[in-house]
């Protein structure tokens, strides 16, 4: 088990920089795709088998296929990106080097720390996450019903086509 | 949570209503649910309601905020059918989606769990990138909706990053077991320090704290301004309650982890936010960059946690709103009928053209600036009492050499109203808009001499 | 060790017992998979042989035509010797094509029709992974093989290819609602997700028959929706000869051709055994309560013949559906999605909701 976490959990990192790193974006989707589904295999390495095919489903079968749509409807497969000043690239690397050696520093003394809840290699089973999510978090459900509809009625309104 | 379900349930009804093509009807509904919600909001009052395994907490706090919003929010919406007038698209969506936009801010300030939060951040926000670019053509609304989207989803994901950062360390969302945990555990590991820190940045964004303002003139200025004006009120005393809250009920006892941070970020705010609003010519960034330095001030009350600060960032939230709404109202019809570019000199004889809208002007720009008998005076001396209580007296004097600096600009305004020109064309606006600007005015005066009717709420 | 054709759990069992009483577990569980693979394998191949040799047939058979005749008897060699032709022809590679990606797509393409074999109840105790969410997990990676299709389609730059995916893409993500909804339906129904928990549902009765009218109403959707998804006629924009010459693949030849040939096959394969598995009884012989003598006739025939009899049914009427129906127009197919089958088939399931809370069906 611990082989095949290192292992999902290696293509996943090297999907992910290999998604940043590739210049055309659709090499970009691809690797997204590798990385969403080791992350897919992570889920069921904790024995949380509906959450991987969610993942799945939501964002490989839907999210990325439209992100496919989008690059090739658009073709944006130029590889020349706008070019960016130096001194930006170097901002960004120094701030993005802070943030990774302060989560570096702060992740080095969680060796010892205490772990904060026991695992239940049931609580990812379809029928607890059922529970779980209409009684405990009935609120937090229902109300991203009305974040969905937003968004919904955001897509219609802005991709109808009318007249000027 | 009936005031949240009913706003949510008037922002559907409103789509329905849709197809009846009748401008009055929508806004006769949205208004009456929006009063509806009020009413259910303030008589909750002193009736504690934790409801649903302790995802939503309603009490005082809350509903003090939660009416300061659904208020504006109706007063933004006596303002819209002037703003409308000749807009046959997309009305009710607009209105249904400032609906689900209020109702995530409810959410936002009730919140007793971090999930709720962050659904209620979202739910707030998404409508609003829409409504940012809800005026199609415009090349500017795009811009705006698409930087506040960018920079939006930025903010989400840290604030998703902490939350987990957190959760790995606390082992629960909720809030009272995130309190617990700091009371018990002496040794805070410093990954949970870095949760926070990142829960702050984020926070950051939303209320446009320098230096996480960069979104903030370029969306206020593209976007349709009545959804300006709802953004710059609603969403922001929002974003300042639920961070106030959070902070004060989750992480007080650490304070080391993030007091500097909000130093920095109110010194900077302050500083950067007044002058830059000097330099502007268009009036709406200029309102932008004073909406910033307001941030800095509204970041003592959380600098300063003491029985006195959630009361009195309550009051500067009221008051800021009320002048905020007031002073869009009138850019609106400056925009409208006088010239469209919005800048400083399109106000120049408006005391001509329609003295009453040039008297609210007035009124709301003194109030920002914080002169006596106007609410913000009282806002600001109320939120450096609250600091000064807390020891942070030379804060109070950068914040005080702030809000002189600030004087210069609203002045310039004012001074621009008052000035002659050759043109007296009058300017005639509808009846419910005028209400809605002296309704805002008057209360600005009422709580500028009556403080104590709103400071002694909480 | 006892082979029973009735009920494979005892015959599994021992395989999995002689293998890791001889090896170490791990080694154990890589020749488990080794040889489910290859049963697979073999089985994908000579299925999606005579998947083409049925099509080739009943469109000939509907057109009043003999259909191949020539090679074997009765022409049952045809699709092999067209295999070896595949294989013998040259790959062609298009200039400016992503080589990368053109060479990449039909294997993701057959790589998630393999995927969803893998969870499908053949017989009693006989599947490979028996999932607590087997239907969810068979819905995902059916939904995985339109990237291939993506991908073929954007890297052959080529205007036919790419017209041909991003219509297919439209269709499969439209369609896969329904599909998803229609399934949705019977787990209402059965009150699981898992496969055999499904089927073992079904012992007294299909669902189709127990679930009457709302049944009826999702299996009709599922027909449809899933000839759509797969890409198959009267649905087939994505490779719409007269206008199209092949679609996605136009500019694919010899085996890689042939990849997207079987896994087109393979799909169509898989939703009519996800119909018969979910709709029509699995692998569960055909009961009338009461009848018993026949009843025990009906048990006489084996599980897996049971299964692949069902699921032979279900693609009989999906080729029926391809050579009598015209093809769609595009603005016409997502209208059919969207403000048809998806608002009656939330419908559908708010009905199933209600029966199944008042135990209005068939128990």
């Amino acid at each position: 088990m611990a082989f095949l976490f290192y292992l999902l959990s290696g293509i996943a990192l090297l999907s992910a920089l290999m998604v940043v790193l590739s210049k055309s974006p659709i090499n970009s989707v691809i690797y997204l795709i590798v990385c969403f589904l080791s992350i897919a295999g992570h889920y069921i390495l904790l024995n949380a088998q509906f959450l991987a095919v969610v993942h799945i489903i939501v964002y490989t079968g839907a999210i990325m296929v439209v992100f496919l749509f989008v690059i090739m409807l658009l073709n944006l497969n130029k590889t020349n990106e706008p070019h960016k000043s130096v001194l930006t690239k170097f901002m960004a690397v120094i701030s993005g080097g802070m943030l990774f050696l302060v989560l570096i520093a702060a992740a080095k003394g969680v060796n010892e720390m205490i772990v904060a809840k026991e695992f239940d290699a049931n609580i990812g089973l379809v029928a607890n996450l059922g529970k779980v999510l209409y009684t405990d978090y009935m609120i937090p459900f229902e109300a991203s019903s009305v974040l969905f509809l937003s968004a919904m009625i955001g897509a219609v309104m802005l991709g109808k086509k009318d007249k000027k | 949570m009936f005031s949240i379900i009913t706003i949510a349930i008037t922002g559907v009804l409103l789509l329905y209503l849709g197809f009846l093509k009748n401008r009055w009807i929508y806004i006769s509904v949205a208004i009456t649910g929006l009063i509806t919600a009020l009413a259910l909001s303030v008589f909750s009052w002193n009736s504690l309601e934790t409801s649903f395994s302790n995802m939503l907490i309603i009490d005082n706090y809350a509903i003090a905020f939660n009416s300061v919003m659904i208020f504006a929010t109706i007063l933004i919406f006596l303002l819209a059918p002037h703003y409308f007038k000749g807009i046959e698209k997309n009305v009710p969506e607009i209105y249904a989606l400032l609906m689900f936009s209020l109702a995530g801010a409810c959410m936002v300030t009730s919140f007793d769990n971090l999930t709720m939060l962050f659904i209620g951040i979202e739910t707030m926000s998404i409508p609003l990138y829409i409504l940012a670019g809800s005026k199609k053509f415009s090349i500017r609304s795009n811009e705006a909706s698409f930087k506040y989207f960018i920079f939006s989803s930025l903010a989400t994901a840290i604030f998703l990053l902490g939350i987990t950062l957190v959760y790995g360390m606390v082992g629960s969302f909720h809030v009272g077991d995130i309190s617990n945990y700091f009371t018990i555990t002496k040794e805070i590991p410093s990954i949970l320090k870095v949760g926070i820190v990142l829960l702050v940045i984020s926070f950051g964004f939303k209320i446009a704290a320098v230096p996480f303002h960069f979104w903030a003139p370029d969306v206020y200025e593209g976007s349709p301004t009545l959804i300006t004006a709802f953004m710059a009120t609603v969403v922001k005393i929002a974003g300042f309650a639920a961070f106030y809250k959070l902070l004060s009920t989750c992480f007080i006892l650490v304070p080391d982890s993030w007091h500097h941070l909000i130093l920095g970020l109110s010194v900077l705010s302050l500083i950067i936010g007044n002058l830059a609003a000097i330099k502007q010519k268009d009036v709406k960034r200029m309102l932008a960059y004073s909406s910033i330095s307001h941030t800095g001030f509204m970041l003592f009350a959380i600098l300063s946690f003491n029985s006195f600060s959630a009361s009195s960032l309550l009051y500067y939230s009221f008051a800021y709103a009320l002048s905020t709404i007031a002073a869009f109202g009138v850019l609106m019809v400056v925009k409208n009928h006088m010239s469209a570019d919005g800048s400083v000199q399109a106000f120049e004889g408006l005391a001509k053209k329609n003295p009453i809208l040039a008297i609210v002007m007035t009124i709301s720009m003194l109030s920002m600036a914080g002169i006596p008998i106007t609410a913000g005076f009282f806002a600001k001396y109320y939120i450096f009492v609250s600091a000064i209580q807390g020891g942070w007296l030379w804060i109070v004097i950068i914040g005080i050499l702030a809000a002189l600096v600030g004087v210069a600009y609203y002045l310039k305004l004012i001074i621009a109203m008052f000035a002659k020109t050759s043109e007296t064309e009058k300017i005639v606006t509808s009846p419910l808009y005028i209400t809605s600007l002296l309704v805002a005015t008057v209360l600005i005066l009422i709580a500028g001499v009556l403080p104590n009717l709103i400071i002694s709420l909480i | 060790m006892d082979f029973n054709i009735y009920d494979f759990t005892s015959f599994t069992t021992w395989v999995h017992n002689a293998l890791t009483s001889s090896m170490s577990p791990g080694w154990a569980m890589f020749v488990e998979l080794a040889i489910v693979g290859v049963v697979f394998i073999a089985f994908y191949a000579v299925i999606g042989l005579y998947l083409v040799y049925a099509e080739r047939k009943v469109c000939a058979l509907i057109q009043n035509r003999k259909g191949p005749n020539r090679v074997g008897p009765f022409g049952l060699l045809q699709t092999i010797a067209d295999l070896f032709k595949l294989l013998m022809k040259e790959l062609i590679y298009i200039k400016n094509a992503d080589k990368f990606l053109f060479n990449l797509a039909p294997f993701i393409v057959i790589i998630a029709s393999f995927m969803a074999i893998a969870a499908l109840p053949f017989a009693k105790g006989l599947h490979a992974i028996d999932l607590n969410i087997g239907i969810f997990y068979l819905f995902a990676v059916s939904s995985l093989g339109v990237i291939g299709i993506l991908l073929a389609g954007w890297s052959s730059n080529s205007k036919y290819s790419l017209i041909g995916a991003i219509r297919s893409g439209a269709q499969v993500v439209s369609y896969e609602l329904s599909v998803g909804l229609a399934l949705l339906s019977i787990v209402i129904f059965s009150g699981s997700m898992q496969l055999s928990t499904i089927v073992e549902s079904q012992a007294n009765g299909w669902w189709i028959i127990k679930g009457h009218i709302p049944a009826i109403i999702s299996f009709l959707i599922f027909l449809v929706a899933s000839t759509a998804e797969t890409n198959r006629g009267p649905f087939d924009l994505a490779e719409a000869e007269s206008e199209l010459t092949a679609g996605f693949h136009t500019e694919y030849s010899g085996i890689k051709f042939a990849f997207f040939f079987l896994a087109e096959y393979m799909n169509m394969f898989i939703v009519a055994a996800i119909a018969a598995t979910v709709f029509l009884g699995g692998w569960m012989p055909f009961h009338i309560p009461g009848l018993d003598g026949m009843n025990h006739v009906m048990d006489y025939i084996p599980p897996f013949v049971w299964f692949m009899g069902k699921t032979a049914f279900i693609i009989f009427i999906m080729m029926w559906f391809k050579w009598t129906f015209p093809r769609l127009r595009i603005d016409q197919l997502l209208k059919l999605e969207w403000k048809y089958l998806l608002p009656l088939n939330l419908m559908n399931i708010v009905l199933i909701a209600f029966i199944v809370l008042m135990g209005w069906y068939i128990k």
